[in-house]
Order: C-alpha cells, then structure tokens, then sequence
C-alpha cells in the first residue's frame, strides 16, 4: 500500500488553483506549475510557435496542428531536456522539424496552391480577402528561399525570437543567422516585387 | 560576404531588435529602407496570425492529460525496470505455494529477500561481516517458508514506531529515482513487517531490521560475493539473484542484480537494485542517514 502523506510530500508543490477560470485552465496551471520548465516555455511560446508555424504553413489548421505537436512532445521529451538555459533553442528545434515534416507529407501530397486556398462557401469580407491573399504570397514567397534563409528570417520576424535563440535552434553563429535574415529580405524584397508585377 | 554586407546584416538586426521589442528604433538608410518597409509589412501580418482562444484552451487541457500520463508512464517503467527480476522471485515464491492473491508484489519480494535470509544453513562462504555468512549453494529449496506476517503500509511515524528504530533514508538518490522536485518524481512505498522495513523507490529498495540474535544468512550462487566498503565500514555485495522460470527450479542469475548488506549501527541494511552499478549502490548505502 502507498503511504499516501509521504508520496504527496516528496511531490513538487502545485501551484494554486484559480476557481473563476474553466476547469481546463485549472487543469493546465496544475500541469505548468508542477513543472517550471513547461510553465515557462508553454507562457513565453505558445504565440510564437504558432505563428512561426502559420508563417512556415500557411494556414491555421496545420499551425494548430504544429503547435499542439511541438508542445506535446515537449511535454514527451521535458525528461531529456539538457541545455540549461536555451529553453527557446529546445522547443523551436521540436517546432523545426515538425513543421519540416508536415512540409515533407505536403509536397508529397497535394499543390502549393491547395495548402494557401481555403475554399469558402459564403462570401468573404473584403479585408479578409486582402489578408489571406497576403498571407498566401508571403508563405510562396518565403518557400521560393533557400530553406535556411526562410527559417531564419521567420524565426525572427515571425516567432520573435533573437539571433541568438535562432542561433540555437539552426546550430549556427549569430554572425550567421543576421547574414541569412540579411539575405532572406533582399531575396523577399525581389521574389514579392517580382510577385507584384507578374499579378498586374 | 563583404564587409558591408555585415554592416549592412549588423545594422539590421540591431534594427529588427529594436522594432521587435518595442523600442525606438533608429531609421535604417537609404539602403535600408525597402527593407525596414517590408518587415514592417511582415510584422504587421505577425501581429495578425492570433493563435484561436477555443484551441489555446483545449491545448491546456491535452497538455495537462499528457503531463499527467508521462508522469504515470515514467513512474510505471522505472517500477517495472526494478520489479523484473523480482517478479521472477515472486514466481519462485508462489510456486512454492504461498497464497499471493490480495498481496502486493511488494509484499511478497520482502517475503522473498527475508526467505533467502532467513534459511539457516552451514556457512561456506567468507566471513565478511560478523553475522553474515553467505552459502553458496547449487539451488534453492523448494518449500520456502514465510518468515513474517507483512502489515500494511502506514506514515513513516506510525512504522518507526512499530518497528522501533528511526527509519533510514538517503540523502542521494540517482538522477530519476525519485529525487525531490525533479520531473522524474514517481513517489516511494513503505511497506513493513514487524521490524522490517522496506523501503521502495524506482531505483533501488532499502531494508533495515534491527540485528537478531538468529542471524540471517543469504543463499548465494558461484563467485557472488565481494567486500567492499561502505564509509569505511565492511560490507557485502551480492551480485546475481535466484531466478524460476515456468516452474523450473530457481538458478542464480549472476547479473540479476546487486545486494549490499551492512551494518548501520544496530540495523542490519539491505540495499538492493537491479540496473544501479556497483558505485551507485554504494554511494545510495553511504547517504543513509536516520530521519
């Protein structure tokens, strides 16, 4: 039999439970904060992945799915988490390759095309339009990049990280992730100036 | 990369810091400029890409199921990793027809380990301590008796005071055996016989029993025994344990695992483990300190 009041004792505290709030985010700050590490990178990423994940994909649905999948095999692999310090590194090299997977089973699956159009059935207001248009020519135009220079550049720009996190994550200097972002908006400005004109 | 394209990056960055953080951020040159508009434009589409409530919420909630169940899994194959040679002992043991139904396996590889103690035997082996003398023998016997009524587990105060010593625990465990405010936490048992008392975490068990008049002497197999030394006090480590499969008779397994006995004080303590080395295990026996 289990001695119930010495396990609970060696059990890290659990951080309290806010009652106004729904029961899943009960359930979530009991999970964060029986655990600092996941609290931290779940806080400070969550936004960040998935928007580097929605500029690498395209559309919300395989963002979310990026997202869920990055954070879950944080949650997975928290055990084997050994740089100290580099929490961002960690996670958006889970993120990484990820969203280099999903980019894989989508070229082998369906059109460019497929993944940026989201078929509608009632009609969209204008602005939607316009965004989603412009959410689409930015993830061709960042597909048309050599692939180091699109991951940095929307790490950077996207998920917000610094060149030193993305330094981290692409196992490169920092000298070197400013030379790709450098490189990656000359070739963004040619490839989207190139776009604009082809659409007129 | 020619030296101004590293100013020029340099700049940037220094530059995209800046807007990034919130903080005033010096107009970039002539040069720059087209650049500094197109961020602008990719920032602006970042701010946009907002991350749905209604999937936030239910993301929580996965997390917080698979927090959970990691933390279970974790506990259950570290407890399975220390319980597979036991159970072998445990199919020994039922073999030999002690009624285990209602009984944890805790229960009974104590039973087991306190059976291979208890049998009085001739002494073959080297004296290592004053009251432990392995015998080396070929096998088991086969009707091996319970030595001790098992009683259920309770809070460390109530067994210390049936058992009548201050319980020992150590002050180092290995990395993920249970160690406090690690992600690695799966908890101990206390279990206890009279004035036995085990002691259980994912790693390695810790018996303690008050030193008896009839001495316990463990059966062992060829070449199982060594000295070593605990803080500078004699001990004995058994390295192999007796294994029965499919009802054969039980043979001693050489890497079944190690045993370390020593003297504490008046305390006669085991300290056993199936995948610690040899210097783990010592280095666990020499932090036991009373609580």
């Amino acid at each position: 039999m289990v001695d119930e009041s010495m396990t609970m004792d060696r059990v890290p505290p659990v951080g309290a439970i806010d009652h106004d709030v729904p029961s899943e985010h009960n359930q979530a700050r009991v999970f964060v904060t029986s655990e600092p590490l996941l609290t931290f990178m779940y806080e400070s990423y969550v936004e960040r992945v998935y928007r580097y994940a929605f500029a690498r994909l395209g559309n919300q649905q395989d963002a979310q799915d990026v997202t869920a999948q990055t954070f879950l095999a944080a949650v997975e692999g928290i055990a084997t988490y050994r740089d100290q310090g580099k929490p961002a590194a960690w996670l958006f090299g889970i993120a990484k390759r990820t969203v280099a997977m999903f980019l894989r089973q989508r070229r082998a699956t369906v059109g460019l095309h497929d993944l940026t159009h989201v078929p509608h059935t009632d009609p969209l207001p204008d602005e939607i339009v316009e965004e989603q248009l412009q959410r689409e020519q930015i993830v061709r135009a960042l597909q048309d990049l050599a692939p180091d220079r699109a991951e940095a550049y929307t790490l950077r720009v996207f998920a917000g990280l610094t060149t030193a996190e993305i330094a981290g994550v692409m196992g490169r200097s920092e000298d070197a992730v400013r030379m790709l972002i450098h490189r990656a908006v000359r070739n963004l400005r040619d490839v989207l100036q190139l776009d604009e004109e082809t659409l007129q | 990369m020619t030296h101004n394209e590293r100013l020029a990056a340099t700049e940037l960055d220094a530059w995209l810091e800046n807007r990034i953080r919130g903080n005033v951020a010096s107009p970039l040159g002539s040069e720059g400029t087209p650049d500094a508009a197109l961020i602008e434009h990719h920032l602006s589409m970042a701010s946009k890409m907002t991350i749905d409530p209604a999937f936030k919420a239910s993301l929580y909630a996965r997390l917080a199921a698979a927090h959970t169940a990691r933390r279970q899994g974790i506990r259950q194959s570290f407890t399975f990793a220390v319980r597979s040679w036991r159970e072998k002992m445990i199919n020994y043991v039922q073999r030999s027809g002690m009624n285990t139904r209602g009984v944890r396996p805790q229960f009974i590889i104590g039973i087991a380990v306190l059976v291979s103690m208890l049998l009085a035997a001739p002494v073959l082996g080297q004296t290592i301590l004053n009251w432990i003398r392995p015998q080396v023998v070929d096998r088991l016997p086969n009707n091996v008796p319970a030595s001790t009524e098992l009683l259920p587990s309770a809070p460390l105060d109530q067994i210390e005071k049936r058992a009548g010593y201050a319980l020992l625990l150590p002050s180092y465990l290995p990395e993920n055996c249970g160690r406090r405010n690690t992600y690695v936490n799966p908890g101990q048992r206390y279990d206890a016989t009279v004035d036995t008392v085990f002691i259980n975490y994912p790693c390695v068990t810790i018996s303690s029993r008050p030193i008896r008049a009839n001495v316990q002497q463990p059966l062992v197999g060829d070449n199982a025994t060594e000295t070593v030394s605990v803080n500078g006090q004699p001990a004995l480590l058994i390295r192999g344990v007796w294994e029965s499969f499919d009802n054969q008779p039980a043979t001693w397994n050489p890497n079944g695992g190690l045993q370390l006995i020593f003297q504490y004080r008046t305390l006669q303590v085991m300290v056993e483990a199936h995948d610690l080395t040899k210097a783990e295990l010592i280095k666990v026996a020499a932090s036991l300190k009373p609580r």
